[in-house]
C-alpha cells in the first residue's frame, strides 16, 4: 500500500484514513496530516502530499476525530486535477454554534480545549 | 444470607401480591410495545435502505441552566431557542410514531412554557412514555407542573429524575450551586408525596472522575434516604453538546467497574417484581456494556442512534445523539418536516458513520433504544427476566418471611 508523506518534517501529525471510493481515487488508503499552526493562533490547517497527482477533481471532506471515534472538527477540501497537495483552510469545529456570544478569545479558549482532543483523521467524498 | 433477607424485607413493602411466572403485566406489555418496531429499526441498520421515523427522541429544550457543574459547559452556550409554536409543529409531523420522549436541557424548567411543550407533544405524539430530568432547583414550577403533566397525560408514564451527584454540601460542589441538595431534596420529598399515580420519580447521578469513588456511599444514602422508584447512573462523557470535549471528567474504566460491580450487588439483593425485573435486566446489561465500552474502547453494543433514536437541539437542529451533536439538518429550515430532515443525504452518512462502528460512547438514553433493537440483547434481558420471573414464582418461603418480618 502507497502511503502519503508531508513535506513538513517537524509539526504535528494526524493519522489518516481514506474511505473507499475516495482511496482509489488518492491512491491511497492510509498515511498522516501535517499539523500546520497559524500565527494568528487560530485553529490549525491540515496538509497532506501525496505521491501522484490526482487524475481528476475531487470534492472531499476531512473530519478530525477524538479517540473516542466523535468527529470534533471538518473541513471542506477542492482538488483540481493534476494536484499533489491538499490543504485545509477553514477547519470548523463541530456545535459551536452555542458560542456565537463570545468574544474571538474566548471562543479560542474552548477550540484550544476541543482540539486537544484530536486523535486521527478521516477523509471521505463530500 | 441475612442481608438477601433484609434485602427483600424492605423491597416488599411496597409490592403487590405474588405474582405467577406466566402473565406479564399490563405495564410489562406497554414495556414491551416498543418491541414490535424493532425488526424494522434491525432490517434499517444492516441494509441502510429503510429510514423509519424514531421512537426515541430527546428535545433538548435550551442549553439555559441555573447550574454549574463541574461536568457540564452548557450553561455557557445560547442559542435561539425553539418556541411552543415551533414545537407544536415539529410534534405535528412527527405523529404517533414516538414511544420515548424525553425533555432536557440545560435544566429544562427554566423555560416557563416547558409543561405547555410537553403537554402539546403528549396531545399531538401520545409518547407512552414521558422523561423529564431536573436539578430540582425551580420547586414550585417543579410540583405545580408535574401535578398538572400527570392529570393531563393520563396515558404515559411520566419520570422525573432528580439530579444528584453527592451527599450534602458535596452535591452543591459538584454542582455549583449552594444549597442546591436542601432544595432538590424538599422538593423531591414533596413530589413523591403527592404520589401522583402515572409518575415516577426517581435519582440519576452522573458518575465522573470527581465523584466515582463516592458512588458507593450515594448509592446507600439514596436507598436509605430518598427511597427513589428508581436510581440510575450514567458515566460522565466528553459530549459535544454539553461541550465536555477535553475536560477529563470520564472515570478511570476500573473505577468505573467497581460502581458496576456495587450496583450489580444492588440489583441482585434486592430483586425487582413485575415491570421493575425487566427494568433492572435492561439496567444490568446497560451497566455492562458501559463498562465494557471505556474499558474496550469500541461500539461493544450496535448503535441505533439516528435510527431509533435522535436528539432535536434547541435551535432545531436534529442530531443522532448529544454525544456527536452532529446536525443532520435544521426543522427551522425545512419548515418543521422531520422526514425531510431525517431522510437527508447528510442523514444517511452518519447513520454510516455510526454502524461502521466509527465512534462509541456509553450513552444511556441511546443504548437502551439500541438495546431493544439488538437480538442479542435481547435474548439475554428475556432471559434474564425469565429466570427471575422462575425463581420468584418457585420461593414464595422467602416473600413470607419477608412478609413476616413486616
Amino acid at each position: 500500500m502507497s502511503t502519503l508523506t508531508s513535506s513538513i518534517g517537524d509539526v504535528d501529525r494526524l493519522p489518516l484514513r481514506v474511505e473507499g471510493p475516495l482511496a482509489r481515487m488518492l491512491g491511497t488508503h492510509a498515511g498522516a496530516l501535517s499539523v500546520v499552526q497559524r500565527e494568528s493562533g487560530g485553529l490549525p490547517r491540515l496538509r497532506c502530499e501525496l505521491q501522484e497527482p490526482v487524475k481528476t477533481s475531487i470534492s472531499l471532506v476531512v473530519r478530525v476525530h477524538a479517540l473516542n471515534g466523535i468527529p470534533v472538527a471538518y473541513s471542506p477540501v477542492e482538488m483540481s486535477q493534476g494536484d499533489r497537495i491538499f490543504e485545509t483552510h477553514d477547519l470548523t469545529l463541530f456545535a459551536m454554534e452555542g458560542y456565537s456570544h463570545l468574544p474571538p478569545a474566548e471562543r479560542q479558549i474552548v477550540e484550544r480545549r476541543v482540539w486537544s482532543r484530536r486523535a486521527y483523521a478521516i477523509a471521505s467524498t463530500a | 444470607m441475612l442481608s438477601v433477607v433484609c434485602g427483600r424485607v424492605a423491597l416488599t413493602r411496597s409490592h403487590r401480591p405474588l405474582r405467577t411466572a406466566g402473565a406479564l403485566p399490563s405495564n410489562v406489555n406497554t414495556m414491551l410495545r416498543p418491541l414490535s418496531k424493532a425488526p424494522v429499526y434491525f432490517i434499517a441498520r444492516q441494509t441502510g435502505a429503510l429510514r423509519p421515523r424514531p421512537l426515541n427522541l430527546t428535545f433538548s429544550v435550551t442549553y439555559r441552566c441555573n447550574a454549574k457543574c463541574r461536568t457540564c459547559n452548557v450553561w455557557k452556550k445560547r442559542v435561539d431557542d425553539l418556541t411552543l409554536d415551533e414545537y407544536k409543529a415539529v410534534f405535528d409531523d412527527l405523529g404517533s410514531s414516538l414511544y420515548w420522549a424525553t425533555f432536557s436541557g440545560g435544566e429544562p424548567f427554566i423555560r416557563p412554557d416547558l409543561i405547555d411543550i410537553v403537554v402539546a407533544c403528549y396531545d399531538r405524539c401520545r409518547p407512552g412514555m414521558i422523561t423529564i430530568p431536573t436539578n430540582g432547583l425551580f420547586g414550585k414550577r417543579i410540583l405545580e407542573g408535574v401535578a398538572r403533566l400527570s392529570r393531563h397525560a393520563r396515558d404515559s408514564k411520566i419520570i422525573i429524575n432528580f439530579s444528584l451527584d453527592g451527599i450534602g454540601s458535596r452535591h452543591d460542589e459538584l454542582r455549583g450551586v449552594p444549597g442546591n441538595f436542601v432544595k432538590l431534596r424538599d422538593v423531591y420529598r414533596q413530589l413523591k408525596a403527592a404520589a401522583h399515580p402515572n409518575v415516577t420519580v426517581g435519582i440519576h447521578s452522573v458518575v465522573s472522575q470527581f465523584n466515582v469513588k463516592e458512588v458507593s456511599a450515594l448509592r446507600h444514602y439514596v436507598r436509605e434516604e430518598f427511597r427513589p422508584d428508581s436510581f440510575i447512573t450514567e458515566v460522565a462523557e466528553e459530549r459535544l453538546e454539553l461541550d465536555t470535549i477535553g475536560l477529563d471528567i470520564t472515570p478511570a474504566a476500573d473505577d468505573y467497574a467497581k460502581v458496576v460491580e456495587d450496583l450489580l450487588m444492588d440489583m441482585d439483593t434486592t430483586p425487582g417484581r413485575g415491570v421493575a425485573t425487566l427494568v433492572q435486566a435492561f439496567r444490568r446489561r446497560y451497566y455492562q456494556i458501559a463498562h465494557r465500552t471505556l474499558k474496550e474502547h469500541r461500539q461493544v453494543l450496535p448503535c441505533y442512534a439516528g435510527l431509533a433514536s435522535a436528539q432535536i437541539a434547541p435551535n432545531g437542529d436534529v442530531w443522532t445523539c448529544c454525544t456527536r451533536a452532529e446536525s443532520m439538518g435544521n426543522l427551522r429550515a425545512t419548515g418543521f418536516n422531520f422526514m425531510k430532515v431525517w431522510t437527508s443525504n447528510r442523514a444517511d452518512e452518519l447513520r454510516r458513520s455510526i454502524r461502521r462502528g466509527e465512534c462509541f460512547c456509553p450513552l444511556a438514553n441511546a443504548a437502551y433504544s439500541s438495546m431493544l433493537c439488538d437480538p442479542p440483547s435481547i435474548v439475554r434481558v428475556g432471559l434474564r427476566w425469565l429466570t427471575s420471573q422462575v425463581r420468584q414464582a418457585n420461593a414464595p418461603v422467602t416473600e413470607t418471611i419477608g412478609e413476616a418480618a413486616r
